[in-house]
């Protein structure tokens, strides 16, 4: 996976906190989507970005923004304002990938593990993608307890209701 | 006949050999027609004119054996020819003594060699008179490189024909002592031979001479390798009858090319578990070799050898005790440095290199052993220090990773003598290996979970905690190391809370050492590391009131690390510490007085030291989600510090940010109770949840008054940025819609109405109508409430009124 060019995309919702670490995305792949996390310092960095693949708009956001933290209203409430199908967020270390109304909120977790107030417990875990015109798999890494467990979810875009 | 080879120019060289070469064909040509005639007499005599160019003194070694590759092919063609010969019943004997009649010894000899390779194959006379007779006659060629030519075809020729234990050959041929000393003495004879070259021709010609010599060294080597391929050699033969001769003749020979390659061949030809039982041999020879030999090669080449044995059969590590193997090779090697005087630095370790690769394949558990090797290597190294040879340092420092690759780093940072060598090493040397150290404890994921070990790692890795003497930080890779460093907290790491800070401790006192430009990067991984352990505090001693005072104590060395960074400078990065020790103290510790003074010491710095607008509405976000999370606050504090947050919100430099920063702390006054609460009571120390419906209110009309001045904006006008107030206006009808569904009831059904209606308005502009993504929020938004409306529970009922 990690070969040169399997990744497309790497989306990311922030607090990579070192060069270090943007490097070593970028050797993964060099189309990278990063947003400024609350301990990221590199001014190159958004606080949103949105993106367009396949039929999917997607958004990226830290989540420090959003009160309450890690509250569905409150990222959907984001997510309207990005327009997007698929909102990717972070900040809680909270791993979670949903269905909300007609659309997607996803948050990858800690990469890492890295401890945070919020949830105590995280364990290093990531989400990976495959958009084809409509429809969306997601495959759902977690590390628990020195095993890998991959969990899919499907996605399906249903056309737009307008009023 | 001249005596100096290769006489000839080199230009000249190549014509030479074309002649030569031309005279061996048209002689070969003559030949076969003479073969062809079944005329005996005149093939010899044409075969005995064909190898006469190969008494030329002109050619280089090289070229002579091009030539001498022409004459062999042929002389394959009077082999067919002499079995024929016989056939036809002439007797090899008869043959031997016919050819004797060529006139040149060269000639002569070439033709007897063949002779009596078929002469062995028929059986007609024992092998080994034959082979004894060839082995003597050759002795009539002195000249070096015509002799070792001669004689090397004497060793092919005879392949095969020895009387081996096995063989056809054996019995009334001989016995296998008879072909060893056959290959014996035409080793002894071949090395006498290529030794003599050495001092042949003039002091300027040395370098290229020597150079030659090394082309012909398989030639003579080739002899014990035909004594190793034996079936019948077995140790005591090879112990009594090959070594010792074979050392003899090594050792007075007196030259350092032969003695250099000699041994090589020797350790390389024979198999590893003779070596082992004649190690006292191999290894007392040393002393005896030439100044110039490199003996440390041969050592290498020697533990190379026996580390491969011992890591294909774990069986012969019993073996390796019984000889004491490894304590001979130590010594061996200590030896190899006193004597020498002057070894080079480089060749010391590349020696005890291969002597740790050893160790570590024979014995893997013995550390001691690892040790005693680190030991010989400082105690030969020590004069040589600091060492500044670039290569010696690069092998020192591969000397000093591998046991790090195979061991646990902080088992051998303890090994007595490692320190010892690692201070052999210059600064930026040293600094390379406390990177490795790093990294290998990183990669191991190695706990160091105690004070000592902790300090022995810092002692160890010191150049990248502080500045060193002598040594500048490379700007590229500094950031790097430092990420190093942060990483490296986290390992430090005890089962025990009360230990497990004091390591912290302990790691900050080291770090403070390093300056501000460390300290950026240091001191964020040991906050977060006791924020971390705040929680296990707390987890780990239930209701125990000891933990208050653990925890408050760890929580106010966090606000004093914080403290710290600020003064860096780092402030953005201090805040949001603080913000974290906030959210833990109130959260965790349900510690007020400590989540108050961390609150108090974010805004002092927002108000102090935030550089630019932009910062500051991170800065802002960042408190208001922590401040919206904290439930300890007796209402008197909590309104202090929302007031604040309030204040700056409606003080942002720009209107939006402003607009969307009163929104947030709607929040501030609208907290929700955590799962668990449900239907509990709530927890000593912890205020219920706050609902305060008339002051989020009071905050969401704020926010209106401030996007409706953001509308009359005469700067908004000029740009033709009409649509960004109206976003705003969006914004806020959603947070309505968030308090609506929540049940707050300041937000009543006609209050929703209105703004709906009002933003409708706004919304009807043309501006608007032409903005995609405002189009697409406020659609989404009347989406949501369709889909609110179209739920069926109690919330679709406050929804149906509303007509959108």
């Amino acid at each position: 996976m990690q070969a040169p060019g399997k990744i497309h995309y790497i989306l990311s919702p922030g607090n990579l906190c070192s060069q270090e670490v943007l490097e070593y995305f970028k050797s993964v792949c060099s189309n990278t989507h990063i947003t400024k996390g609350d301990f990221d310092d590199n001014p190159s960095f958004q606080d949103n970005e949105v993106l367009e693949l396949g039929d999917f708009r997607i958004g990226v956001c830290h989540g420090h923004q959003v009160v309450p933290s890690g509250d569905t209203d409150a990222l959907a409430l984001l997510q309207r304002r990005l327009n997007v199908d698929i909102l990717v967020s972070g900040h809680t270390h909270e791993f979670m990938a949903m269905q909300h109304e007609d659309r997607i909120l996803i948050n990858p977790g800690s990469a890492t593990g890295a401890f945070s107030s919020l949830t105590p417990s995280a364990h290093p875990s990531f989400v990976l993608m495959d958009i084809d015109g409509s429809k969306a798999s997601v495959y759902l890494y977690n590390l628990i307890e020195e095993e890998v467990r991959v969990e899919k979810m499907e996605f399906t875009k249903a056309a737009s209701k307008l009023l | 006949m001249v005596d100096v080879m290769g006489s000839a120019p080199a230009e000249e060289q190549g014509r030479l050999l074309q002649e030569a070469g031309n005279a061996v064909k048209r002689n070969a040509f003559f030949m076969k027609k003479a073969m062809d005639e079944d005329n005996l007499r005149e093939a010899l005599r044409y075969s005995a004119t064909l190898l006469g160019e190969l008494r030329t003194p002109a050619l280089t070694p090289q070229r002579y054996f091009e030539l001498y590759m022409q004459a062999f092919n042929e002389l394959t063609h009077l082999q067919a020819f002499f079995r024929e010969e016989r056939r036809k019943g002439r007797s090899y004997a008869d043959l031997y003594e016919l050819v004797q009649h060529a006139g040149n010894v060269l000639p002569r000899l070439y033709l007897l060699c063949t002779v009596g390779s078929c002469y062995i194959r028929s059986k007609e006379a024992p092998a080994r008179s034959v082979l004894k007779d060839l082995v003597e006659m050759c002795k009539g060629v002195q000249h070096p490189v015509r002799g070792l030519f001669l004689r090397s075809y004497l060793c092919q020729v005879s392949r095969g024909l020895l009387p081996d234990v096995g063989s056809e050959f054996e019995g009334d041929g001989g016995s296998i002592s008879d072909a060893i000393e056959f290959l014996l003495i035409n080793f002894t004879e071949m090395n006498k031979l290529w030794v003599r070259m050495q001092h042949q021709g003039a002091t300027k010609d040395r370098e290229r001479r020597e150079q030659e010599r090394q082309q012909l060294a398989d030639l003579v080597g080739r002899n014990l390798t035909y004594v190793s391929q034996l079936d019948g050699l077995d140790f005591a033969l090879y112990q009594e009858g090959v070594l010792a001769r074979v050392m003899d003749q090594i050792v007075s020979c007196k030259d350092a090319i032969a003695q250099q390659y000699l041994m090589q061949c020797v350790i390389q030809g024979f198999p590893d578990d003779f070596h082992l039982g004649t190690l006292d041999t191999l290894l007392g020879i040393l002393p005896n070799l030439q100044p110039g030999v490199q003996i440390h090669v041969i050592v290498s080449s020697l533990l190379d050898r026996l580390a491969r044995f011992a890591a294909s059969d774990k069986a012969v590590v019993e073996t390796f005790n019984q000889v004491d193997a490894f304590g001979k090779l130590t010594r061996a090697a200590a030896k190899v440095t006193e004597q020498e005087g002057q070894v080079p630095a480089g060749d010391v370790v590349a020696m005890h290199a291969a002597l740790l690769g050893f160790t570590g394949a024979v014995y893997p558990d013995r550390l001691d052993l690892v040790n005693k090797v680190l030991t010989s290597a400082f105690q030969a190294l020590e004069k040589q220090a600091p060492i500044t040879d670039v290569k010696a340092e690069k092998q020192l420092v591969q000397l000093l990773s591998t046991p790090l690759d195979k061991y646990d780093v902080v088992t051998v940072l303890e090994l007595a003598n490692y320190p010892s060598v690692m201070s052999l090493l210059r600064p930026a040397k040293y600094k390379e290996m406390a990177v490795k150290i790093c990294s290998t404890v990183l990669r191991q994921r190695t706990l160091v979970g105690s004070m000592e070990k902790v300090e022995m790692l810092l002692d160890f890795i010191s150049p990248l905690v502080k500045d060193t003497e002598g040594l500048e930080d490379d700007e590229d890779f500094f950031e790097e190391e430092q990420n190093l460093l942060a990483r490296l907290v986290h390992q430090l790491v005890s089962a025990d809370t009360d230990e497990h800070f004091e390591l912290l401790r302990a790691a900050r006192e080291r770090f403070n050492a390093g300056g501000a430009k460390r300290l950026r990067h240091t001191l964020p991984p040991l906050a977060f590391a006791a924020l971390r352990l705040v929680r296990q505090i707390k987890e780990g001693d239930g209701d125990s009131k000891k933990i208050d005072g653990s925890c408050k104590t760890v929580l106010q060395w966090i606000l004093g690390v914080a403290a710290q960074l600020a003064e860096v400078p780092a402030a953005e990065i201090a805040l949001q510490l603080y913000l974290q020790t906030a959210h833990a103290a109130s959260e965790v510790a349900r510690l007020e007085l400590i989540a108050y003074e961390s609150l108090e010491q974010a805004f002092v710095l927002y108000e102090e030291a935030i550089p630019d607008s932009k910062a500051e509405v991170t800065a802002l976000q960042s408190i208001v989600g922590v401040l919206h999370r904290c439930r300890v606050f007796t209402p008197e504090s909590r309104d202090t510090l929302v007031h604040k947050a309030t204040g700056y919100s409606a003080k942002l430099l720009k209107k939006p940010d402003q607009c969307r920063a009163v929104c947030a702390c709607s929040h501030l006054f609208w907290q929700e109770a955590a799962p668990e609460e449900e239907g509990a009571e709530v927890p000593e120390g912890v205020q219920p949840p706050v609902r305060d419906s008339d002051n989020v209110m009071v905050c969401l009309k704020r926010a209106l008054k401030i996007a409706n001045s953001a509308q009359q904006q005469l700067a908004v006008a000029l740009k033709g940025d009409h649509t960004t107030p109206v976003m705003l206006f969006v914004d806020i009808l959603n947070h309505y819609l968030f308090y609506f569904e929540q049940g707050n009831p300041s937000i009543t059904t006609s209050v929703l109405q209105s703004l709906l209606e009002l933003v409708a308005n706004e919304m009807a502009n043309d501006n608007c109508q032409n903005d995609a993504a405002l189009l697409a929020f406020y659609n989404s938004t009347r989406n949501h409430i369709a889909i609110q409306k179209e739920k069926g529970d109690d919330l679709a009922q406050k929804f149906s009124s509303l007509q959108l």
